[in-house]
């Protein structure tokens, strides 16, 4: 069940909420489970038994980790460690298992398995005690708003949430203006400008002129972008209205002055994550120039393994690699600091090349759009005027998909989210985007009509 | 008091407004079935659950008959002696086509008493493609990619938008006037300049819109009307263009069974003196009976590059 889904928006939210507002305090945690079941076995049937079974087992396994307490002996702590390396491997296991040799992950798997993660490492340093309850446990790593595609959040963030927390009216109706926010971006923006980049794909990527590749990279950049901004914008939203704070996933990615600032600014959690469990693991950059190059290798080839395990994923990440150290080499020039568009404008050349990298799975198909993209040879049976046809359509959206991209939106939301006016835009909004959807829905081919 | 009151109200103002236009949502879409139609089947659950008697909306499945199809699917050998679960009420997807299919449809065409076109009798011609300068194309996304690169631009007229159907082929505005920013109607644009030849080809949109029985009536009054306005033109149907195999077994209404049932009943409307009919399938559809999966990304449209074979054949089908 998607956030953006008629289905969530218009029973399982209000149903859920209506629920687990009168449900007394020492009960949330359950009535909150008991909707993230059900809510997961709304998109996955098939492995209804995956995540609570493998949920248990880590508990079992963090509190078996934990090293505080008792005073522990040598030979207790080597076993400790063996315990943890093979908890490790299991869990990594698994996700590579479905990532490898079965079509289509189970709904959350990587999401997952890099928190199960995060905590098993944290509990087997010390960093954080392991978790003594089942519920909070399986609260924390099965919370519905960030189940499916994140933030990731580490535990220790939440520990004290979990425990208790207060839900309030000025949380609550902050969440769910966040959620509708996010919902717009996602319904609004993203599904909107989806269809230049299906239109680019109809014509065939050998037939475009090199604008209309450049409008087509420039198109998925924002689709991309709103889609899952906007979920993560939802999932913050109903962390706040189930009563905790989720951490921000995006911090206006497109203003970056560089890849390594973007990807500062892009998916954030999901770059602590390997930056603190990958990276500093390897010795991040107190080795040497030669080994910081050689642990970024690592770090982004992972990331690309992360997403897919394609070759065009793994040519994302290397793409992604070069420019990072191409930026480090720049960076020790001193004029270079003192730049001020120009690195934007790299920014801005880099990142749709990186995208379609990411967007397009057959290499074949790869190369020909990157040809087009870098003007390499002639269109097949182009049509010279294409990229005004796409204009001519698409021109609106794509500016005001421009103006969201710089946070005045951010901006005005912050800044007058408590007046009435904003609460009955985001009111109309919200029923805007559930019109929209109805709409797609009753006619899959209203966003792209044959 | 008071202030409590006014207090409450402004801390949840956004539930109150959502609320409200949520009513006036639902007042002015009137969609009450999207709350009305779940409630019935809660409650329809529940009474069965209590062994109650009760009705479901039809082409519904309950849940009980939910969970024996998903049984049914874990294996047939697991329960084989369970009955098909296809036999279900509102199981068989064909059904509210049925009806359509064979001589009915063309009863109620339209008044021309067509027979149906001989394919045999017409000798296709070969020519080029100035034979297209007095040549008009209707119709929906796949027109609009001959439009856009099929080589004919500086020869026929296209009127053409994505999402175009039959019921709304006439009607819609869509016809661009040079010079202006307004759009007219095909049936005014068609009032203002003679054709000599107007192709047709609609039909993907609305598969899900209708019996094929009322598609092919609506598809002959509407060549009736183009008829009245252009007496001259010879009018071609071209057939519902088919898809991939692969988009056809999606799982959405968009189906080459669909299409070719529909093909079967536009074929019929032809007479052969003024309508004809012109199966474009030939030139785009390989051994698997569907598009060819190399011509095309989303498996319905031709990708630019391959929009020449269809006005390849245009040219080696035109009209004695």
């Amino acid at each position: 069940m998607e956030f953006s889904s008629l289905a969530f928006l218009l029973y399982f939210l209000p149903v859920f909420f209506l629920i687990y507002l009168i449900t007394p305090k020492s009960l949330k945690n359950v009535t909150l489970i008991a909707g993230s079941y059900l809510f997961y076995l709304q998109g996955e049937w098939k492995y209804a038994l995956l995540l609570p079974v493998s949920m248990i087992a880590n508990f079992l396994l963090g509190k078996c980790l934990d090293p505080r307490g008792k005073a522990v002996e040598e030979t207790k702590k080597k076993r400790k460690d063996v315990i943890y390396l093979l908890a490790v491997i299991a869990n990594l296991a698994v996700l590579c298992h479905f990532k490898l040799w079965t079509t289509g992950l189970p709904l959350g798997l990587s999401f997952y398995t890099f928190q199960v993660l995060s905590y098993l490492i944290d509990v087997h340093a010390g960093e954080i005690p392991a978790e003594q309850s089942l519920i909070r446990f399986v609260t924390y790593l099965g919370m519905f708003p960030k189940l499916v595609s994140g933030p990731i959040t580490p535990y220790a963030s939440l520990r004290e949430a979990l425990r208790d927390r207060r839900i309030g009216a000025e949380r609550f109706t902050e969440g769910i203006k966040v959620f509708i926010l996010g919902l717009s971006l996602k319904t609004l923006l993203a599904d909107r400008i989806s269809i230049l980049w299906a239109e680019v794909g109809k014509t065939g990527y050998e037939s475009v002129t090199w604008r209309y590749a450049w409008l087509g990279a420039v198109g998925y950049s924002m689709m991309l972008y709103f889609n899952f901004y906007g979920y993560s914008l939802m999932a913050v939203g109903l962390g706040k209205m189930t009563g905790f704070e989720l951490p921000e996933n995006f911090h206006l990615p497109y203003l970056a002055r560089s890849v390594r600032d973007f990807y500062r600014r892009w998916h954030i959690t999901m770059g602590l994550w390997f930056r603190k469990y990958v990276y500093f693991h390897l010795g991040g950059n107190r080795l040497g120039e030669g080994r910081t190059i050689l642990n970024l290798l690592a770090v982004w080839l992972l990331t690309g393994f992360w997403h897919g395990v394609s070759a065009n994923f793994f040519l994302w990440g290397v793409f992604l690699w070069l420019c990072i150290i191409l930026e480090r080499f720049f960076d020790r020039m001193r004029f270079v600091k003192r730049l001020k568009v120009l690195p934007h404008l790299w920014l801005w050349f880099v990142i749709p090349i990186s995208w379609m990298l990411f967007a397009i799975t057959d290499i074949h198909e790869l190369q020909a759009y990157l040809l087009r993209m870098f003007g390499v040879g002639d269109p097949i049976n182009g049509n010279p005027m294409d990229y005004l046809i796409c204009l001519k359509r698409h021109l609106i959206i794509l500016l005001s998909g421009m103006v969201c991209c710089t946070g005045i939106v951010e901006a005005v939301f912050e800044k007058w989210k408590k007046r009435l006016w904003m609460s009955v835009l985001l009111a109309a909004l919200f029923w805007l985007c559930v019109w929209k959807i109805l709409a797609a829905g009753s006619n899959p081919f209203l966003y792209l009509s044959f | 008091m008071e202030g409590k009151k006014e207090n409450f109200f402004k801390r949840y103002e956004i539930l109150f407004l959502l609320l409200l236009f949520g009513i006036a949502f639902f007042i002015v879409t009137k969609r009450w079935d999207l709350y009305e139609k779940p409630i019935h089947r809660v409650v329809y659950e529940v009474r069965a659950f209590l062994g109650m008697e009760g009705t479901l909306p039809e082409g519904e499945k309950s849940w009980a008959e939910m969970w024996a199809e998903y049984r049914g699917s874990l294996g047939k050998d697991i329960d084989a002696e369970k009955e098909d679960p296809s036999n279900g009420p509102g199981g068989d997807p064909e059904d509210p086509l049925g009806d359509g299919s064979g001589d009915s449809v063309g009863d109620g065409a339209n008044g021309q008493g067509m027979d149906g076109q001989d394919m045999t009798e017409i000798l296709w011609q070969t020519v080029d493609e100035s034979y297209f300068d007095d040549a008009l194309f209707i119709g929906d996304s796949r027109i609009v990619g001959l439009r856009d690169y099929g080589n004919l631009q500086e020869h026929a007229t296209f009127y053409a938008y994505e999402g175009l159907n039959i019921y709304r082929i006439l009607t819609a505005k869509y016809v661009e006037v040079p010079g202006q920013m307004k759009k007219i109607t095909v049936e005014e644009a068609l009032g203002q300049r003679q054709f000599g030849k107007i192709y047709l080809m609609t039909g993907i949109n609305e598969l899900d819109i209708g019996t094929t029985q009322r598609f092919a009536e609506t598809y002959g009054e509407v060549i009736q009307r183009i008829h009245e306005l252009q007496p001259d033109a010879k009018i071609i149907i071209q057939s519902i263009m088919l898809v991939t195999q692969k988009r056809a077994e999606k799982g959405d209404f968009v189906t080459n069974q669909g299409i070719l049932e529909r093909n079967q009943a536009l074929q019929t409307l032809a007479d052969g003196v003024t309508v004809f009919y012109l199966d474009i399938n030939e030139a785009i559809t390989d051994e698997s009976s569907g598009m060819n999966p190399t011509y095309t990304t989303d498996g319905i449209h031709l990708k630019a590059k391959y929009v020449p074979l269809w006005t390849e054949f245009l040219k080696t089908h035109a009209l004695p």
